[in-house]
């Protein structure tokens, strides 16, 4: 129940920023959106804490829950942009993003479940936390990097003048957003490897979880040397943002379904 | 030649290229095992001469790029602010121009002006003080600086702590059965599993932890007794030893026939084991052990759980004792013997005396490469933390008289900066309060 209304919210919510983009000057479009981002956040926030008082654990045990925290923290991450740099086209994505990310929720079982042996651990809170704070940040980076696309497209059309204004500003902001969200993807890794020393007595395995969390981590870290080869920037860059968000959502989903890892229980 | 391994180790787009092929084998790395190309396993590609020989060149290169780096920073000067190397962007100009008021002097408002810039967290330096011109550095965050070469230095620690791990490291895999001593040769230590247990939640079915009970003796003759718990690894002489799974094994049980309600005969049996009565003319044999007996959706016999909570065993029946094939199979339960209304002479079957022994599986690990890589991984968190976060961010700037008689004008200039478009706004909001000085300082 609460999940829908939470998808519903975030739709509504994600319409109204791409509205509030489309027409720049519209202040009262603006603020709709942020106010129902906002509503819907809060209602978001109070869910996760609900549950994890409920369960008496953090609420990021399983992939139910990570999803729902997940979507938080996109918008969270979207929000703090917005403070940042006022992009409010981000927010149409982060809104549609969040809403597919909850109604995949709907697919998976809602119980709470005490921890396995294996989970009972404090590196739990900083592994799941880190990691998903910085798949957020390149949840967000997916969405400017698809603007960038978009409006290089439509802009070739429309014959504006700011367009490679535009442009280059879009491109920045994917690069800053992947500087943001690599740290904590670090942080992420490096905590589940000293976790996995004290769990399985090995901090690296090269199980198809981390195998492919190194993945992400070697595509965002080419993104960010990208910005040193002007060739690169721009398109390619904004392309490869795409491929970088394309195998978070792998590392997540894909690994945990179609493979068999020591991670089965995320 | 040296120039040209030179450049083959800082070049950015060989670097790019190489972090683009260990992606690739890593792909390829993360196939299922069961894919066999060109005779090997995608897994083993990790242990390629290949893929280390790549992993070998980003080492070299990011060695050779962090001390690079790391001798730019120790050589920068406090008041040093030649802008840094990288192109972002073209510098930033911001003009600001003020009302000369009654503060009359340029120096003065220069050293407000400077004043303003150290309120933004710069450190601000004069250059040039004369009556015409005064010109001004500033810089913040030079810790910034730092992020690269921690980060590139952090990389190769963790690849110099995996190729310890892979050359010296010692991890075995050990199953160890209830009341068994295990000499470990190279932890020193003899150590006995007292007992193993399955603690479970309260009024659960799912498990809240395994414990070992250990008994160690150690070289000097010391004992003492250890729980060794999932998450909780001990060390003994040296070694790591980590609760990993267990097993259960059923070393046999007894089989209680019945007749109208009555016990005929008891026999002691293994799993698998056939043995023929002696008070009638037919064989058992217990195939299956089920620790928590339930009936499935689809009408199969199932566990529920991995606890001897409901405990049921397979029993074939062989009438006669010789025949290839069971004449029935039953599934008996230690306390339930069914009564038929009409009296027959048909055998009904309990157990008792089921015994089970847990094996513990322990993972006991030497490795001298977690400290590398431990350290690796804490440069490499604080260098991508100090590089996302703490953007160095330099300016210089100059105070004239502005054309217009009795007004100043500050043109400031903000060097290349990761976070341009942050700048640009920090730099309007300097502009700003300078504004703002001058008419405090008017008043």
């Amino acid at each position: 129940m609460m999940t829908g209304i939470l998808i519903l919210g975030y739709l509504f919510f994600g319409i109204l920023s791409f509205l509030a983009f489309a027409a720049t000057r519209s202040k009262v479009l603006f603020y709709a959106s942020v106010l129902s981002g906002l509503v819907t956040l809060a209602v978001h926030g109070v869910v996760i804490f609900k549950r994890g008082i409920t369960a008496g654990h953090v609420p990021w045990t399983n992939t139910y829950e990570t999803l729902i925290l997940f979507g938080f923290l996109i918008i969270v991450l979207y929000f703090l942009t917005l403070i940042r740099y006022r992009t409010v086209g981000l927010g149409g994505f982060a809104g549609v993003v969040v809403a597919f990310l909850l109604a995949l929720t709907s697919l998976l079982s809602p119980e709470i479940e005490p921890l396995l042996p294996s989970l009972k651990s404090n590196w739990l809170l900083f592994h799941v936390l880190s990691a998903f704070i910085g798949y957020s940040a390149f949840a967000v980076a997916f969405g400017s990097a698809a603007l960038f696309l978009i409006i290089d497209v439509v802009g070739k059309f429309s014959g504006k003048t700011n367009v490679d204004a535009t442009l280059a500003y879009f491109d920045w902001l994917t690069y800053r957003l992947i500087a943001i969200g690599f740290p904590f993807l670090t942080l992420g890794i490096a905590t589940g490897a000293i976790w996995a020393n004290e769990s399985w007595g090995r901090y690296w395995n090269w199980d198809p979880k981390e195998t492919c969390a190194f993945i992400t981590w070697l595509i965002y870290a080419i993104c960010l040397h990208m910005r040193n080869v002007d060739e690169l920037k721009g398109k390619p860059a904004a392309w490869l943002a795409l491929f970088g968000f394309a195998t978070v959502i792998f590392t997540y989903f894909g690994v945990n379904f179609w493979l068999a890892s020591l991670h089965a229980y995320a | 030649m040296q120039q040209k391994l030179r450049q083959v180790f800082q070049s950015i787009r060989i670097a790019n290229t190489v972090l683009f092929l260990v992606v690739l084998c890593a792909i390829f790395g993360t196939l299922p095992p069961d894919l066999n190309f060109l005779s090997f396993t995608p897994q083993s590609i990790f242990r390629s001469p290949w893929f280390c020989l790549l992993l070998g060149y980003l080492a070299v290169s990011m060695l050779w790029l962090a001390f690079i780096r790391t001798a730019r920073v120790l050589s920068r000067q406090p008041n040093d602010f030649s802008p840094p190397s990288n192109r972002e962007s073209l510098p930033f100009i911001q003009e600001v121009v003020l009302p000369a008021g009654r503060c009359g002097r340029l120096n003065s408002f220069g050293n407000a002006v400077l004043q303003v810039i150290k309120a933004y967290g710069y450190r601000a330096f004069a250059q040039n003080k004369s009556e015409s011109e005064y010109s001004f550095y500033a810089a913040k965050n030079s810790l910034g600086y730092w992020g690269s070469p921690l980060v590139h230095f952090g990389f190769v620690m963790v690849l110099a702590g995996g190729l310890l791990t892979f050359l010296f490291s010692d991890v075995r895999d050990l199953s160890i059965r209830e009341g068994e001593t295990v000499d470990i040769v190279y932890a020193q230590a003899k150590v006995k599993l007292e007992k193993f247990s399955v603690v479970l939640y309260p009024s659960r079915l799912e498990p809240e932890q395994y414990v070992s009970r250990l008994l160690i003796r150690d070289k000097e003759g010391r004992v003492w007794r250890e729980d060794l718990k999932v998450n909780h690894p001990l060390m003994i002489g040296g070694t790591k030893f980590f609760q990993m799974r267990y097993q259960i094994e059923i070393p046999g049980l007894e089989l209680v026939a019945y007749r109208q309600g009555l016990p005929v005969e008891a026999v002691p049996l293994k799993l698998g084991e056939r043995k023929p009565l002696e008070q009638v003319p037919i064989a058992v044999e217990v195939k299956e052990v089920l620790p928590d007996f339930a009936i499935s959706a689809a009408g199969k016999a199932e566990s529920r759980s991995p606890y001897f909570r409901n405990p049921a065993v397979l029993v074939s029946v062989y009438d006669p004792p010789q025949s290839a094939v069971a004449a029935k199979k039953v599934w008996v339960f230690p306390d339930l013997v069914s009564h038929d209304s009409q009296k027959s002479d048909e055998l009904q079957f309990t157990f008792r005396k089921l015994k089970k022994r847990y094996s513990s599986g322990i993972k006991l690990s030497r490795d001298p490469g977690v400290l590398f890589a431990y350290s690796g991984f804490l440069f490499l968190i604080l260098g991508t933390f100090i590089s996302g976060f703490i953007i160095p961010r330099a300016l210089t700037g100059c105070l004239r008289l502005h054309p217009d008689q009795g007004k100043f004008m500050i043109e400031i200039l903000g060097h290349p900066a990761k976070d341009r478009y942050g700048f640009e706004r920090e730099l309007k909001a300097l502009g700003n309060a300078m504004t703002r000085i001058k008419l405090e300082a008017a008043s």
